[in-house]
């Protein structure tokens, strides 16, 4: 599977301290969710409209996975601050959205507001390539099914390996993630700054 | 997962973070003599500003470490792990190469003055809050746990004064230091007239209350 980029999902971090009053062991603090979520990038998609409709439908045809608009994407970093936030949303019982999978998409943008959120960062009528996010069967393995069913739903070209900032917009990046007045405008600083709003948005 | 340092406030754990093989996890501990209710919500809050404050200080174009995930409710910040020495342990074992120790202060003066144009305060200015990155030697602030935005020169000058006091007490020949950051950061502060007049102030008043006792 040497198309598919890995996105790790680290469990969240529990101090064991033995003389807390918490019974909670490390152990017991292990992730609930995939370890592990692996990255599809189709292009010259030329179904996106039909992929969109299904998604906003609930589709029981689509598999589990999020679909996200590569222009807005720089790193694979990036997708994992993104998951990471929303499980631990999830966990936390503070998701704003409906689903984990809607959760990640949420998270990724800087927006408070879930209708822009989705249609900068999710499916539009005429994206030409799409990254598919899967999530990590239960021993972290490489759900098959799934993207066989992928391959057939996403009309396009599964394409290998690649640097992620390829396919990046990054005037678009930058407006969205309002970057523009960074002092630094390095690739690394302006990394830094886009995990660090998705760790911090929403929290006053 | 190790634990490198075990504050009054807060436990500093390394561990690792998916794609990151090193990360940083601060842990701010609950006060046990506070109400806990009251206790969370301050830590919380505490906590996120910590968090935002690193942020805005990155964007305006200093070095610190990069945040990764905030977790307010059990008080952690995940951080990017530096690598490289605190301040304190550079200008020790640089004793005698002025020129170096010179270039360093500069640096930390050019960082300091754009942090305060930027309005972000410290609030805990000693050379163990501030880094050496490894390689590039860039200065790293770290510790934004007393930091807040304000853009009153007043809080600008408190900023330089407790950092003139680690100095102090911390390195010999402290003044050499002291005056490499504060000619670089004069040249670069917004308002540095007004900020020196408060420094000045300051330092008077710090020495009232030293005699007065
Ligand atoms: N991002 C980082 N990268 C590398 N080392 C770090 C980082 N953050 C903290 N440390 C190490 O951990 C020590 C303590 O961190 P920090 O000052 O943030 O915690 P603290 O509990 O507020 O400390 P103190 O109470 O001693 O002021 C630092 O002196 C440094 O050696």
């Amino acid at each position: 599977m040497e198309n598919i980029t890995q996105i790790p999902v680290p469990s969240l971090f529990n101090p064991y301290d033995p003389n807390a009053a918490s019974t909670e062991t490390p152990a017991e603090a292990k992730n609930g969710h995939p370890s592990v979520f692996y990255a599809l990038l189709f292009q010259n998609v030329s179904n996106a409209k039909e992929l969109k409709a299904k998604v906003i439908a609930g589709d029981p045809e689509l598999p589990q996975c999020v679909m996200v608009n590569p222009a807005l994407v720089l790193s694979s970093f990036q997708l994992q601050t993104a998951c990471s936030r929303a499980y631990m949303n999830q966990a936390q019982n503070n998701m704003k959205t409906k689903t984990i999978l809607s959760e990640i998409l949420f998270s990724l943008s800087p927006s408070l507001n879930i209708a822009e959120s989705m249609k900068l960062f999710g499916l539009s009528d005429n994206s030409n390539s799409i990254f598919v996010l899967v999530p990590s069967a239960d021993d972290a393995s490489v759900d098959e099914t799934t993207i066989n069913k992928l391959k057939n739903l996403v009309q396009g070209d599964l394409s290998p390996a690649h640097s992620f900032s390829d396919l990046t917009d990054l005037k678009l990046l930058k407006k969205v993630y309002k970057l523009n007045d960074a002092v630094d405008q390095s690739n690394t600083v302006l990394e830094d700054l886009i995990v660090g709003g998705i760790a911090t948005k929403g929290f006053l | 997962m190790t634990l490198l340092s075990q504050g009054a406030e807060a436990r500093v754990f390394k561990t690792s973070f998916g794609l990151k093989e090193v990360c940083i996890v601060k842990e701010r501990f609950r006060k046990t003599y506070r109400h806990p209710v009251l206790d969370e919500k301050l830590s919380k809050r505490r906590t996120i500003l910590e968090a935002r404050c690193l942020v805005r200080a990155k964007k305006c174009g200093i070095d610190a470490p990069a945040v990764y995930l905030v977790d307010p409710v059990k008080s952690l910040i995940y951080m990017e792990f530096v690598e490289g020495e605190t301040m304190k342990a550079f200008f020790n074992r640089e004793l005698n190469d002025h020129a170096k120790r010179n270039e360093i202060s500069t640096k930390i003066g050019t960082s300091l003055a754009k942090l305060h144009n930027a309005d972000v305060v410290h609030g805990d200015l000693t050379t163990s809050n501030m880094m050496l990155r490894a390689g590039t030697e860039s200065v790293v602030f770290i510790d934004f746990g007393l930091s807040f935005v304000s853009n009153l020169t007043e809080d600008k000058a408190v900023d330089l004064y407790v950092l003139e006091r680690a100095l102090a007490s911390t390195h010999p020949q402290s003044h050499v230091l002291l005056d490499a950051i504060l000619a670089s950061y004069f040249k670069d502060v917004k308002d540095s007239k007004q900020v020196l007049k408060k420094l000045e102030d300051v330092r008077l008043r710090g020495r009232k209350r030293d005699q007065t006792g």
